[in-house]
C-alpha cells in the first residue's frame, strides 16, 4: 500500500509537473538539430570543457594522463606534474581533424599503435563525437573486420569507451574492453579520484557508487547465464546495457527500454534483475513448450538490462529531447544486433515502460524494425497508430489501475485507445490457464516488472513470440491454452 | 498535597507504559521486519534450499544437469523489506514413469511438511511446492525432459 501511495504521489507530482513546467511536447526543430541537444553531449560537456582547457592552456606537444582521458578528477598538481612530463604530439595527426565517421576510424587504425594513443589522449573529444554520430553497423562491423591483431588492440586499449559502444563491434570484445575500462575507472578513482578538493571528491564519490552499482549488476563470474556489459559510459549520470545469455546465438532477445527516474547509480542492480527474472520466465516457457511438444527443442534466450539513454526526471519529462536521444540509443542498438547477427537473425522484442515506450515509439517510426513491442504505462508519442510504427509482429499495451500516465496522451496517441490499433495486454492479475499460477495484479506506475504478476508473465510471452497466449483481461482468456501454440 | 503529587506522577507513569507499549509493539513489528523468516544464516538456509533441490533429483532419479545462476534475485520481506533469494535451474532426462515420479516427489515433499501442488499442463505433470520458510520449487516432467526450478528463502539484503 505504502508502494502504491508513493507511486500515485510521484506520478501526480510528475503530471502536475508536466502540466506546468514542461514546453510543447513537439521537438524543438529538426531531427538532426536535436541530435546535437541529447545527453550524450551533457553527458560530456564538463569533460570535453576540461579537455578543450587543457588543451588549449598547455603546449601542444604535451598530453594529459590516462586519468585525464577517461575524465577522471585528479589533484591539480597531479595533473601539472602529468602534463610536465608528457611525451609529444605527432604533427601528422593534424590532417585528421576534419575527418569524421568511418572515416576518422579508418583513419585512426592506419596509424602507427603509439600514435593512436597519443593522438585519442589528446583528443579525447573526438571519441565522444564518434559515438554522438556513429557510423552504421555494417560500416563499423567492416571496419573492425579489416583490422589485424595489433590494430585491434592499439585502439582497444587507446579508446575504450570508443571500442566497447560502437555497434557493430564483436560483443565479445565489447564486454572485455568494458569490463577492463569498468576495472581501470574504479581502481583510479580509488586511487586518486577522493584527493582533489571536497566537491570535486564528492562528484567522484557519486560516480564510484555508479559503478560499484555496475559492477554489483554485474554479479559474480560464474553468472549463469553469463552477463554481457554491452555498453558502459562512465561519465555524469552514466549509461550501461547488460545482457542475460548471448546475444550472438540468443533465438529470441528482449530489451527492457526504462522510463523515468531510471537511473544507473539508483536502479542499475534492479533492472538486471528484472531483465533475470524475464529471462527466468522466458526460459521456464521455453522448457515447458518443449517438454509439451510444441517445439522439438529447449529455444534460447537473452534479456537486456539496457539504460542506453538518459532518462527524464520531474524537471524534463515533458520534453521529447531525451525521448530523441533514446530513440537514436534504440536504433543503434538494434542496428548492431541485426548487423552481428547476419543471417541468423533472433526474434528481437521492445518492452518499454513509461517514457522508454515514447523514445522506442520514435525509433519504430523511422527504420527501425523489431519484431514485437510491448508498452506499459506509455505516456504516448506522435505516432497515430501501430500502422506507423515497424513492427513485424504484434503491437501490446498494458495499462495498470492507479497509474494515470497511459491515458494523458502527453506526447500525441493515446496507446491505449482501440483506434490506436495495439493489442490490450492484461496487467490487472488472474490466474494463468496453463500453469494455474495466480497471477499478482500491478497498480500503479512501477509494479509493471514485478515478480509473479500478470504482466511479467506475458512480456515474457511477447519476447519469445507467444503472443497468443498473452491474456487481455477478457472471456477469451480461457481458451488460451497450449493447444493454440501446439 | 500526596494526591497532588501522586496524580502527575501516575499520569507520568501512564504515558511512560503507553510509550513502553507503544515501543514494545513496533519493537515487535520491526523485529518480524529485520528478523529472517527461519533462524539459520544465509549460508546454511541456502544449502537447506540446495539440500532439497538434490535429493529431488535423487529421488526422480536419472542424469541431472545444474544451471542454478549464483546471481540472487531480489525479492521483499513484509513489511517492505528489501531481500534477496538464490534462484535454481535444473534439467534432466525424462523419468521411466513421469506419473510415478511425480506421485514419489509430491508423497516425499508433504512428507517434509512441504505444500503441494499437482497439476497438468497439457502433457506435461507439474508439481508444485512451498515450504513454510517460503521456499519455491516446481517441478516439470514430461514424456520427454525433467525441469526442476526454483527460489531460495527470501532473506534480508
Amino acid at each position: 500500500m505504502l508502494d502504491l501511495l508513493l507511486d500515485a504521489t510521484a506520478v501526480i507530482l510528475a503530471s502536475l509537473t508536466i502540466a506546468t513546467v514542461a514546453g510543447p511536447s513537439v521537438a524543438p526543430g529538426g531531427r538532426d538539430g536535436d541530435l546535437a541537444s541529447t545527453s550524450i553531449i551533457m553527458s560530456t560537456d564538463a569533460p570535453a570543457a576540461v579537455d578543450a582547457t587543457l588543451e588549449r592552456s598547455i603546449p601542444t606537444t604535451i598530453l594529459p594522463t590516462p586519468a585525464e582521458v577517461r575524465d577522471i578528477d585528479l589533484p591539480t598538481s597531479t595533473r601539472q606534474s602529468a602534463i610536465t612530463n608528457a611525451p609529444a604530439t605527432p604533427l601528422s595527426v593534424r590532417s585528421l581533424a576534419n575527418l569524421s565517421g568511418a572515416t576518422l576510424l579508418n583513419a585512426l587504425t592506419a596509424m602507427p599503435p603509439t600514435a593512436v594513443t597519443d593522438y585519442v589522449s589528446a583528443h579525447p573529444q573526438r571519441v565522444h563525437e564518434l559515438l554522438e554520430a556513429p557510423p552504421a553497423a555494417m560500416q563499423v562491423s567492416g571496419w573492425w573486420a579489416g583490422l589485424d591483431d595489433t590494430a585491434r588492440r592499439a585502439i582497444s586499449a587507446a579508446a575504450p569507451e570508443l571500442v566497447g559502444n560502437l555497434d557493430g563491434v564483436p560483443y565479445s570484445v565489447r564486454n572485455a574492453v568494458n569490463r577492463e575500462l569498468l576495472r581501470d575507472t574504479i581502481r583510479e578513482l580509488e586511487l586518486h579520484g577522493l584527493e582533489a578538493g571536497r566537491s570535486v571528491a564528492a562528484q567522484n564519490q557519486q560516480r564510484l557508487q555508479m559503478l560499484y552499482a555496475i559492477a554489483d549488476a554485474l554479479g559474480p563470474a560464474t553468472a549463469n547465464p553469463p552477463r554481457t556489459l554491452l555498453n558502459l559510459d562512465t561519465h555524469d549520470e552514466g549509461k550501461v546495457a547488460i545482457v542475460l545469455g548471448d546475444l550472438d546465438s540468443a533465438d529470441y532477445v528482449s530489451y527492457l527500454i526504462p522510463g523515468m527516474f531510471i537511473t544507473v547509480a539508483g536502479n542499475v542492480v534492479e533492472w538486471t534483475d528484472t531483465a533475470a527474472r524475464l529471462y527466468d520466465e522466458q526460459l521456464s516457457w521455453l522448457s515447458l513448450l518443449a517438454e509439451a511438444g510444441v517445439s522439438a527443442e529447449t529455444e534460447t534466450v537473452a534479456t537486456v538490462a539496457w539504460i542506453g539513454y538518459q532518462t527524464p526526471h520531474l524537471l524534463n519529462v515533458g520534453s521529447l529531447d531525451l525521448a530523441y536521444e533514446g530513440r537514436d540509443a534504440i536504433a543503434a542498438t538494434i542496428d548492431g544486433l541485426q548487423t552481428v547477427r547476419g543471417a541468423d537473425q533472433p526474434h528481437i522484442s521492445l518492452l518499454a515502460h513509461s517514457y522508454g515506450s515514447t523514445a522506442a515509439m520514435l525509433a519504430l517510426e523511422q527504420t527501425t524494425t523489431v519484431d514485437a513491442f510491448a508498452m506499459i504505462g506509455s505516456p504516448g508519442a506522435p505516432a497515430a497508430s501501430v500502422t506507423e510504427l515497424n513492427v513485424r509482429g504484434d503491437v501490446f499495451v498494458g495499462e495498470a489501475v492507479w497509474d494515470p500516465i497511459p491515458n494523458s496522451a502527453f506526447f500525441g496517441s493515446d496507446p491505449g485507445e482501440s483506434t490506436f490499433g495495439a493489442r490490450v495486454m492484461s496487467v490487472a492479475g488472474s490466474v494463468d490457464v496453463i500453469t494455474n499460477k495466480v497471477l499478482a495484479s500491478s497498480s500503479g506506475h512501477n509494479e509493471y516488472f514485478s515478480p509473479g504478476t500478470e504482466s511479467m508473465r506475458n512480456l515474457a510471452l511477447i519476447g519469445i513470440d507467444k503472443g497468443e497466449l498473452v491474456t487481455d483481461g477478457s472471456q477469451l482468456d480461457e481458451g488460451r491454452t497450449l493447444a493454440l501454440v501446439l | 498535597m500526596q494526591r497532588r503529587i501522586a496524580s502527575p506522577s501516575r499520569s507520568r507513569a501512564g504515558r511512560w507504559g503507553s510509550a513502553v507499549v507503544a515501543a514494545s509493539l513496533l519493537l515487535a513489528l520491526s523485529g518480524c521486519v529485520v528478523q529472517p523468516v527461519s533462524s539459520v544464516t544465509d549460508e546454511q538456509a541456502h544449502q537447506r534450499f540446495l539440500t532439497l533441490l538434490d535429493d529431488t533429483q535423487d529421488l526422480i532419479g536419472g542424469q541431472w544437469e545444474v544451471r542454478d545462476d549464483p546471481t540472487p534475485r531480489e525479492c521483499v520481506i513484509p513489511l517492505w523489506v528489501p531481500g534477496t533469494r538464490m534462484p535454481a535451474l535444473r534439467v534432466g532426462e525424462a523419468p521411466s514413469s513421469a506419473t510415478a515420479a511425480a506421485e514419489r516427489v509430491a508423497e516425499e515433499w508433504e512428507a517434509l511438511g512441504i505444500q503441494v501442488t499437482r497439476s497438468d499442463v497439457g502433457d506435461v505433470l507439474e508439481v508444485k511446492g512451498e515450504t513454510g520458510d517460503h521456499e519455491l520449487l516446481v517441478l516439470r516432467l514430461s514424456d520427454s525432459a525433467s525441469t526442476l526450478l526454483g527460489e531460495s528463502e527470501c532473506r534480508p539484503a
